[in-house]
């Protein structure tokens, strides 16, 4: 880490937000660790006015550990692989390759070839199945 | 307050609407043209073949039946492209030195077949059938076009949808007797209305609705 303060010492919470996965005992920051201060939410919500729209109670009270919470995206122990494609990258090069596979499809003029028979079976209809026997039933009496 | 449009901008909307429609229907006429194009569909687009057979010769002059060579198109779905033992019948006595022949020799011989190129294809979702409309009266040459004078074979007709479904819709224009099927010349008669009228009740032909139907061709 290159930008400490200089005389090395960090906040708790700055250290956990630069580098969450070198630390031994590492910070947990889903929303059930840290309860939330009903009183100064009621004083935040008290000025505002008209429709209000939320998905949970911590996104209405603007907690900033819960806005650091979404900026990270990947809550806990999950990290991204920065070096290769992403899921982005990943989902983009999907969607190419379908649309490129479906263009790849488009062919006007192709040449094809039809190989007959040098010499065509005996009873055989183009195009049709050719049935043998591939069995010969025979009286007892007679042999084959 | 100044206008924030020039005077002008109501002449240039009107008519950039005008040429806005203009640009998109010659656009989409285009692509359908292009669709219709022999550039698409190879209409008259002769082929390079291995050999240089000639149906005029053949079909034309010497006057061999459809059917000597394309043996299953009463039967089958194909009419079948001829093996080689059947250009040997012949061509073992006839012009047995020419070297054009070659080919056909060596592919005698060595028992490799010839690599004939298509010209007539039609697209994997049509299901067609040769015998059906051989057998119910329709021609040859009403899709193969006048075979006995091509010297070399390019498809006569566009093979679109548009032009299997006019048939459909009124196939009586082309029914022949049994007698005419394979005759390349065959003309419709001036009376062909009233002929192809019987012609359809005596091969039992679908009605219009059934031949139309999607799932005639399409299975």
């Amino acid at each position: 880490m290159s930008d400490h303060d200089i005389d090395g010492s960090m906040h708790p919470h700055e250290a956990h937000q630069q580098d969450s996965h070198e630390g031994e005992q590492v910070e947990d920051l889903t929303l059930r660790e840290r309860p939330l201060d009903l009183a100064a939410v009621r004083a935040k919500l008290q000025f505002k006015s008209g429709p209000q729209y939320w998905r949970t109670i911590e996104e209405l009270a603007e907690d900033p550990h819960f806005e650091d919470l979404l900026h990270r995206e990947f809550p806990r122990q999950a990290s991204e692989w920065d070096e290769a494609v992403d899921r982005r990258d990943f989902l983009k090069l999907m969607a190419a390759s379908l649309a490129f596979a479906g263009l790849a499809g488009c062919k006007a003029n192709e040449q094809a070839n039809i190989v007959p028979y040098v010499k065509q079976p005996d009873g055989m209809i183009l195009g049709k199945p050719l049935f043998f026997a591939t069995a010969m039933p025979f009286p007892a009496s007679r042999p084959l | 307050m100044a206008q924030i449009f020039h005077r002008s901008t109501n002449f240039i909307s009107k008519v950039s609407v005008f040429f806005g429609a203009l640009l998109a229907a010659l656009a989409l006429g285009g692509v359908m043209g292009l669709a219709r194009a022999p550039y698409l569909t190879n209409q008259n687009v002769t082929r390079e073949q291995p050999i240089q057979f000639s149906h005029k010769h053949h079909v034309g002059d010497d006057g061999i039946d459809c059917r000597y060579c394309h043996t299953a198109v009463e039967s089958s779905a194909t009419a079948g492209v001829p093996p080689t033992k059947t250009c040997m019948n012949c061509h073992s006595v006839l012009f047995n030195n020419a070297g054009y022949l070659e080919p056909v020799r060596e592919s005698y011989r060595t028992d490799k077949s010839i690599e004939w190129v298509r010209v007539h294809r039609l697209a994997d979702y049509v299901y067609f059938n040769h015998g059906i409309h051989i057998n119910k009266g329709v021609g040859c040459s009403s899709c193969h076009g006048q075979v006995n004078q091509m010297p070399l074979m390019f498809q006569a007709s566009p093979l679109l949808m548009a032009w299997c479904v006019d048939c459909h819709r009124n196939p009586e224009a082309v029914l022949r007797p049994r007698d005419q099927v394979f005759n390349m010349d065959w003309k419709a008669p001036a009376n062909q209305a009233e002929i192809g009228k019987k012609l359809a009740a005596e091969y039992k032909i679908q009605s219009v609705e059934q031949l139309q139907s999607c799932s005639t061709c399409h299975r």
